[in-house]
C-alpha cells in the first residue's frame, strides 16, 4: 500500500514536469514558425530547417502529451455505452480499457525501438540530425503513457477501496 | 480479415478505448496475424501520418483559441454583438449566435466556443427567464460554426487527409457559415417571439455602439489577418496559425492587458494536450488508413458506392445519410480522417469539386456535435447550464430541421462554397 502511493506520489511529480515540458515544446515551434514567416518577409532569407525542427518537436508533443491526456481523462473516446451500464461493470469497462491501453503501450515502446534503431544511420534532410531523435518521442512517451495507464489503474483501485469502507 | 479488423476496433471503441488506442491497436493484430510485414513497420506508418507541416496549423489554432478565451476577447466580442442586437426578441440568444459567427473566424474548435461563450451568456440568459434548455441548446448550435467558418480543425483534417488546399477551403468555408449564421439568428428570433424571452434590453444608442466597436476593433482584426494573409498568399496557413497566437498574445497582454505572463507556460501545457489527443487520433488514422489501403479497401468501397449510387445526386444523399449517422456516435475529426480518403475519390468521379465535398462533410459532421448520444457541443453546454443530456437535447430539436436544411442547400447547390475560392 505505501508502495502504491508512492508511486502514485513520483508519477504526479514526473506528470508535473511533463506538463513544464510540452508547454515548452509548443512555445519553441510557435517561435519557430513566427521566426520563419519573419525571416522571409523582413530579413528576405528563408529559413531552411524551422519548418522540420518544427515539425519533430510537434511528433514529440503528441507522443508526450498523450500520456498526460490518458491520466487526465482528455483521449476523445466514444462514451455510449460505459454510461449506460451498472456500476459494477463499468468499473470492469475502464479496468479493461486501461489494461488495453498499456499493452499497447507496451507494444509500442518495444517496436518504437526497435524502428528507433533501424533509422538511426539516417539523418534528417534539412538540419541533418540523426533520424533516431524525432523517432525517440514514440518509445519516450508511450512508456511515460504506460506508466501512467498503471498509476490510473491504481488510483481506480484505492478510490474503490476508500468507497467500500 | 478486414472484417476482423473491424469487429475488433467496434468492439474496443464501445468499451470506450480511447479512439486512437482502438484503432492502432485493431490494425497491429491484423497486421501481426494476417501480413508478414515487419511489425515495426507500424510506428513508422504513426511517425509519417504526424510527419507534416499543414498539420501544425492544429496546436497553433487550438492554441490562439486558449489565448482568446482567457485573454478578454470574447468577453468584448458579446458585448459588441449585445450592442448591435441585444435589443431584439431573444436578445441574448441572438447575441450568442453572432459571436459564434465572430469568434469562428478566430478559432477553430467547436467545444471550445460552446465554452468560451457559453460560459458568459447562458448564466445570463437564465437568469433572465430564458428556459435551461434553451438558452443550453441556443449556444450549442451557433458552437458548430466554428467547424464551418475558417479556421477550422476539421477543414485542416480534410485538406491534409485528401491532398486538397486548405486555404481554398478555408474561402469556401465563409459563404456556407454566414448562411447558417443567419438561418439560427432567424430561428433563435422565432421561438423567443414565441416564449417571449427578451426584449425588454433597451436598443443601444450610436454612442454607446461605437465604444462596442472601438473596444473590440483590435479583435476583430485577427480574421483580417488570419484570412487575408492566407487569401492573398502572404502566408500558409500554419504560419497563419502562427501569427494569430501572436497577435492573440499581443493584443491579450498589450491592449486589453488581461493576459499574464507567468500563467503563459500553463496555457501553452494545455494547448498541448488538447492537440495530442486530437493528433494522436490522425497518427492511428494514418496506421489504419495504411493497411486498409494495401487490402484495397478503399477502392472496394468506393467501387460499390459507385455502383448503388449510380448518379450525384443520390450520392450526395447517401453521404449526407452516413454521415449523420456517423456525426451521432463519433467526432468530427475521427470521422473525417478515416472518411474522406474513401468518399472524396467517389465525389469526384462524381464530378463534385473535392472542395466543395470537403465543405458538405464538415457541414453533415458539425451536425453531430449537437446530435446525442456524443455531441461534443451538447456535453459542454449541458455541463454549464447544469441540465442533462435530455434536456438539453429537448432545447436543440427545433434548431435540427434548419440544420438539416442547411446540409441540403450547401449539399445541392455547389456556387455557395465555391463561387469565394473562384475569384481567388
Amino acid at each position: 500500500m505505501y508502495f502504491l502511493r508512492l508511486y502514485l506520489k513520483l508519477m504526479d511529480k514526473v506528470n508535473q514536469v511533463l506538463f513544464w515540458i510540452v508547454g515548452i515544446l509548443l512555445g519553441a515551434v510557435f517561435v519557430l514558425l513566427v521566426s520563419q514567416v519573419y525571416f522571409r518577409y523582413v530579413m528576405n532569407s528563408s529559413l531552411s530547417w524551422s519548418e522540420e525542427a518544427a515539425r519533430y518537436l510537434t511528433i514529440w508533443i503528441v507522443f508526450l502529451g498523450v500520456a498526460l491526456g490518458l491520466r487526465r481523462k482528455r483521449l476523445i473516446a466514444v462514451e455510449v455505452v460505459v454510461q449506460f451500464v451498472p456500476k459494477k461493470l463499468e468499473f470492469a469497462f475502464r479496468m479493461l480499457v486501461l489494461l488495453v491501453s498499456l499493452v499497447l503501450m507496451a507494444f509500442l515502446f518495444y517496436f518504437g525501438i526497435r524502428m528507433g534503431i533501424t533509422v538511426s544511420n539516417k539523418t534528417s534532410t534539412a538540419m541533418g540530425i540523426p533520424m533516431w531523435i524525432p523517432y525517440a518521442a514514440i518509445p519516450i512517451g508511450t512508456l511515460l503513457t504506460l506508466l501512467n495507464a498503471i498509476a490510473a489503474m491504481i488510483e481506480m483501485f484505492t478510490e474503490k477501496e476508500a468507497s467500500a469502507t | 480479415m478486414t472484417a476482423v479488423l473491424l469487429v475488433l476496433m467496434f468492439v474496443l471503441l464501445f468499451l470506450s478505448v480511447p479512439i486512437a488506442f482502438a484503432m492502432a491497436a485493431a490494425t497491429i493484430v491484423s497486421v501481426y496475424v494476417f501480413s508478414d510485414f515487419p511489425i515495426e513497420v507500424v510506428t513508422q506508418k504513426m511517425f509519417t501520418a504526424l510527419d507534416s507541416f499543414p498539420l501544425l496549423a492544429i496546436p497553433l489554432f487550438v492554441l490562439a483559441g486558449k489565448l482568446m478565451e482567457t485573454g478578454g476577447i470574447s468577453r468584448r466580442l458579446i458585448n459588441l454583438a449585445s450592442a448591435f442586437v441585444g435589443h431584439t426578441a431573444g436578445g441574448y440568444a441572438a447575441v450568442g449566435v453572432v459571436t459564434c459567427l465572430f469568434f469562428g473566424t478566430m478559432t477553430g474548435s467547436s467545444a471550445a466556443t460552446v465554452a468560451a461563450i457559453g460560459s458568459i451568456l447562458i448564466p445570463a440568459m437564465i437568469s433572465r427567464g430564458y428556459s435551461p434548455r434553451f438558452s443550453a441548446g441556443a449556444i450549442a448550435v451557433p458552437g458548430e460554426l466554428s467547424s464551418i467558418i475558417p479556421p477550422s480543425i476539421p477543414m485542416i483534417l480534410y485538406g491534409v487527409t485528401t491532398g486538397t488546399s486548405i486555404g481554398t477551403i478555408f474561402i469556401a468555408g465563409v459563404i456556407p457559415g454566414i448562411i447558417l449564421g443567419l438561418m439560427l439568428l432567424a430561428t433563435v428570433f422565432v421561438i423567443s417571439k414565441r416564449h417571449g424571452y427578451g426584449g425588454d434590453v433597451e436598443k443601444a444608442n450610436w454612442r454607446e455602439k461605437l465604444k462596442a466597436i472601438k473596444e473590440s476593433a483590435a479583435a476583430m482584426f485577427m480574421p483580417v489577418i488570419i484570412l487575408g494573409g492566407i487569401y492573398a498568399g502572404v502566408f500558409t496557413p500554419t504560419e497563419a496559425a502562427a501569427v494569430a497566437v501572436l497577435y492573440a498574445l499581443i493584443i491579450g497582454k498589450f491592449v486589453y492587458k488581461e493576459l499574464k505572463i507567468r500563467s503563459l507556460i500553463g496555457f501553452f501545457a494545455e494547448a498541448a494536450i488538447t492537440t495530442a489527443s486530437i493528433m494522436i487520433i490522425i497518427a492511428a488514422a494514418g496506421l489504419l488508413s495504411w493497411y486498409l489501403t494495401l487490402n484495397m479497401i478503399p477502392q472496394q468501397a468506393a467501387e460499390f458506392l459507385t455502383e448503388i449510387s449510380g448518379n450525384h445526386i443520390v450520392y450526395l444523399l447517401l453521404v449526407n445519410l452516413l454521415l449523420l449517422i456517423v456525426g451521432m456516435f463519433f467526432e468530427a475529426s475521427s470521422a473525417i480522417l478515416v472518411l474522406a480518403p474513401i468518399l472524396t475519390p467517389v465525389a469526384i468521379q462524381f464530378g463534385i469539386d473535392p472542395v466543395h465535398f470537403g465543405i458538405i462533410m464538415i457541414v453533415n459532421l458539425a451536425m453531430g456535435m449537437v446530435t446525442p448520444p456524443v455531441g461534443v457541443n451538447l456535453f459542454v453546454s449541458c455541463q454549464i447550464a447544469n441540465i442533462s443530456l435530455e434536456e438539453v437535447t429537448k432545447g436543440v430539436l427545433p434548431f435540427y430541421i434548419v440544420l438539416l436544411f442547411n446540409i441540403l442547400l450547401i449539399s445541392y447547390w455547389p456556387a455557395l462554397s465555391m463561387w469565394l475560392p473562384s475569384l481567388m
